[in-house]
């Protein structure tokens, strides 16, 4: 009954929000590291709000007529990215209770929900440059926090920060390799013409 | 694209843009510590009246500083790194004090770790550097409460590190008539012309 | 055409008006930057003209950002066109990488001639922050900012060229052709050439740009906060995987003029065969892998990096040019073709492609690399390419488009004097690179000037044979149509 279990989204994202944001044992854990706060908690937040858009068809139905093009949702979107992107923020989220409750607030709505929009709306090349950002983030905060010759976060040691690091250049030579198989290679699905005339 | 797309994208940058530059202090500080900075150059925040104990076991309080400038750092006995260039640092600026006279800078450091970091400890650490007691004191919080009190009050960051030691700021914190007036690196050159300089 | 060939091709309406504004555009900033090229050799003769080495190295700047740029708008144009036959490409977008790469080329030219940026067009990196008061932050940050912008303006295109030869060959691959090397499918002989390049130029800009989205952004955030230091080796090999990539692409995108054109000239069509179909995809691999034969000199590059180097320079250029030369004598000989400016610089740049291998082959060498890469014979190697090989592709193109190729005497003379003056100043370099003249030097020994002076009368004939050819297209181009007619004759 695949039917059945889609109807019940709302509490499926009600639970994954309350555990990444809400419920303070889990959010402090995730919060405890730098990888878990911005590979794990951070992410899943903003899945949170990504997967609201994507399931409500009210939600879609307004957001037709507000931002038909995604392209406001675009901005927001990556905006809010370099938002939180930010170590004072990332590090003040952790402390601070009103930044903390700004996160939790926020990042779902401005940050997942607006960047499915602008995904959902934009055509072909402006997903491919979604995408080669995204990926080319990937690579330079990495690569930053690799390098920082100073803890960039008073919170959370300079070597949890390098492994951090190491993870996001990881995740970018993963997605790398199969960005590139995929790019020559796909969509591995049936086009105009599959067969030779 | 209609010119509302455009107008509502116009202002969607604004708004988003004006946010960061709030958070940052216009394009200025990126990280916590910078951020900091700039905080208390603008609201040159109050600080209590500090209960600390010095390295001879002497209590003594922030206001018997009165007028000095007074340059706060935070140090624990048993740091392997910054710690240390931060007393050679301090000796540097005894010395070039020592050399014009000046009475207007005192120099302290406050232990962060004063549950080891004993009287003893801390007349050891400042055998390390040989700077005189005359104006330059090394102290721990008097008590639990002065500790919280302080790291509150300058928005100090400690955390524990993986050796049993501790990750913290290694600024200067400026203190004058129970005001925080500014944090600055203690590398900044400005500090030599601090310790002459009127006003 | 088919009637289903002729579905997915881009609307004949919508396929030469832009690609006549990147033409016009190109052709005009093409002959401003050879006069800057030639003032520059002209100050090293300093018989004529001085200028101070400040002056020199904006100019030297200018003139290597705005030739790269210009070449891959031309060559773009040019590959754009050929594309456009065959699957239907977006012309907005195609106008929206044009106004962006103009809005780039507006801030950098203005961090040159305003601000005084002068590192060079490779920004090689700590250079742009370390400016000794020569240019300030500013400059240097609206440079590289210049550049992104570039790269974000030719990735829009290549998305969209990307997407409409999927959609129309079911991938890049298929596209490249490898079913069809590899024998999964027959060898169909209606695929375009024109395709497997684009193909092959789409794969290696996009890792390109990709290199460089991360390499300029590191170079902005060093330029705002300098102890955020990157491994400056590994910021350089990104430079030159980004800068090298995507100059060397140019021309891959530029012989599409020569695989379309020749064979209406020779009246015989230019099939892929599994040769052809080799080479490029050989031809893909190497020019991603190749461009370390601009660190042999670097010790700290691991060997093994300048072994590659040397072995794919060795090799990368003949794959595609023994291929496209061979064939395009074959096409061309005996076919009884017409001698016009747009067939003589086709098969002038085919010769240009072939002995432009020479100098890079030479330079490629580790141990000849070491002695022979800080000199004038480095500039010899690409002015070899991009003036007797790329640019006679577009010049032909161009020709081609607005003309139908007849320029009457005009144009044959034109393109003799490029001819000559072209080769006489490759040899200008490459004489000066094994006397040891070193490159990059605002004022030249006493001993070496002549060559300078040289340098700078072969690049005036260079200028003058280009405004031959190009002044006759410019003043056609808005109202030329004739292209199209013919192509399908």
């Amino acid at each position: 009954m695949p039917a059945e279990r889609w109807r019940q989204w709302p509490l499926a994202l009600t639970l994954a929000f309350c555990v990444a944001g809400l419920i303070p044992v889990t959010a402090r854990l995730f919060e405890a590291s730098m990888q878990a706060h911005l590979l794990v908690q951070m992410p899943l937040l903003a899945f949170c709000g990504g997967y609201w858009v994507s399931r409500s068809e009210r939600l879609q139905a307004w957001l037709e007529r507000a931002d038909p093009s995604g392209g406001v949702a675009l901005v927001l979107g990556s905006g809010w990215l370099i938002y939180w992107m930010l170590p004072l923020n990332l590090d003040l989220a952790t402390f601070d209770p009103s930044v903390r409750l700004l996160k939790v607030l926020t990042v779902p709505v401005l940050l997942g929900a607006t960047l499915t929009w602008s995904w959902r709306q934009l055509g072909p090349v402006g997903r491919g440059v979604m995408l080669m950002e995204g990926w080319a983030i990937l690579v330079r905060l990495g690569w930053i926090y690799l390098i920082s010759p100073v803890q960039l976060c008073s919170n959370y040691l300079i070597g949890d920060q390098q492994r951090t690091g190491s993870l996001l250049l990881g995740l970018a030579l993963i997605s790398a390799a199969l960005a590139a198989i995929w790019g020559v290679f796909g969509p591995f699905r049936k086009t105009d013409r599959c067969q030779p005339e | 694209m209609s010119s509302r797309t455009a107008l509502s994208m116009a202002l969607a940058l604004c708004l988003v843009g004006g946010l960061l530059w709030q958070r940052t202090a216009g394009f200025s500080a990126f990280t916590y510590e910078t951020w900091r900075q700039s905080q208390v150059v603008r609201q040159r925040p109050p600080v209590s009246d500090w209960r600390l104990q010095d390295d001879q076991g002497k209590v003594v309080r922030l206001s018997d500083w009165g007028e000095q400038v007074l340059l706060v750092s935070f140090i624990f006995t048993r740091c392997t790194s910054v710690c240390g260039a931060l007393g050679v640092r301090y000796r540097q600026l005894q010395r070039a004090m020592e050399a014009t006279g000046s009475k207007r800078v005192r120099l302290l450091s406050v232990s962060i770790d004063p549950a080891h970091d004993t009287p003893e400890r801390l007349a050891e650490y400042r055998s390390r550097f040989g700077g005189a007691r005359t104006s330059w004191t090394i102290a721990r919080p008097a008590d639990e409460q002065t500790l919280s009190t302080l790291i509150s009050e300058t928005g100090l960051r400690v955390i524990p590190d993986r050796t049993g030691g501790f990750a913290h700021s290694d600024s200067l914190h400026w203190i004058r008539d129970g005001r925080l007036v500014r944090i600055s690196a203690w590398t900044d050159p400005a500090l030599e012309g601090l310790l002459t300089d009127a006003g | 055409m088919t009637a289903s060939e002729l579905e997915y091709a881009t609307p004949d309406t919508q396929r030469t008006p832009v690609v006549k504004l990147y033409l016009g555009i190109g052709l005009l900033v093409f002959a401003g930057l050879m006069l800057v090229g030639a003032l520059m050799r002209a100050a090293q003769g300093a018989t004529t003209i001085s200028i101070g080495p400040e002056v020199f190295y904006q100019l030297m700047t200018l003139h290597g950002a705005g030739m790269v740029g210009t070449a891959g708008l031309a060559a773009l144009a040019v590959n754009w066109y050929f594309l456009s036959k065959y699957v239907r490409l977006n012309q907005k977008i195609f106008l929206g990488t044009l106004v962006l790469s103009l809005v780039a080329v507006v801030m950098i030219v203005g961090s040159i001639l305003i601000g005084k940026f002068a590192a060079g067009w490779t920004f090689l990196y700590p250079l742009p922050a370390t400016s000794l008061g020569l240019w300030s932050k500013g400059a240097a940050l609206t440079f590289v900012g210049g550049l992104l912008l570039l790269g974000v303006a030719f990735l829009l295109v290549y998305l969209d060229m990307g997407i409409a030869i999927v959609r129309r060959y079911g991938s890049i691959a298929r596209a490249l052709g490898l079913p069809m090397l590899f024998g999964r499918e027959p060898i169909d002989p209606t695929h375009p050439p024109a395709v497997v390049a684009s193909a092959m130029v789409l794969i290696v800009n996009v890792a390109g740009i990709a290199a460089g989205a991360i390499v300029l952004i590191m170079t902005i955030l060093h330029l705002i906060y300098p102890p955020l230091a990157p491994d400056a080796l590994l910021m350089k090999n990104l430079i030159y995987f980004f800068g090298h990539v995507f100059i060397n692409a140019t021309i891959y995108s530029a012989v599409i003029a020569v695989y379309e054109i020749l064979p209406l000239y020779a009246r015989r069509p230019w099939t892929v065969s599994r040769p052809f179909l080799a080479a490029w995809l050989a031809v893909t691999l190497m020019v991603l892998a190749v461009y370390p034969h601009h660190l042999l000199m670097d010790f700290a590059m691991p060997s093994w990096m300048a072994i590659m180097g040397q072995i794919l320079s060795y090799t990368s250029g003949i794959p595609v040019l023994v291929v496209t030369a061979f064939s395009g004598l074959m096409l061309v000989y005996r076919s009884g073709i017409r001698w016009d400016a747009a067939s003589s610089l086709l098969v002038l740049s085919l010769f240009g492609w072939a002995v432009g291998i020479v100098p890079a082959v030479i330079d490629g060498m580790i141990n000849v690399n070491l002695v022979m890469h800080n000199t004038l014979w480095v500039p010899g190697h690409f002015h070899f390419y991009l003036l007797l090989g790329l640019l006679p592709m577009v010049l032909g193109f161009a020709s081609y488009l607005s003309a139908n190729g007849q320029q009457g005497r005009t144009g044959r003379v034109g393109a003799m004097v490029y001819a000559v003056g072209a080769t006489l100043l490759c040899l200008s370099f490459l004489v000066s690179g094994a006397l040891s003249v070193p490159r990059r030097f605002a004022v030249h020994e006493e001993s070496w000037q002549w060559l300078g002076d040289v340098g700078a009368l072969s690049g005036g004939i260079v200028l003058v044979g280009t405004l031959m050819i190009a002044v006759p297209i410019l003043l056609k181009l808005p109202r030329a149509r004739l292209a199209s007619i013919s192509e399908s004759g």
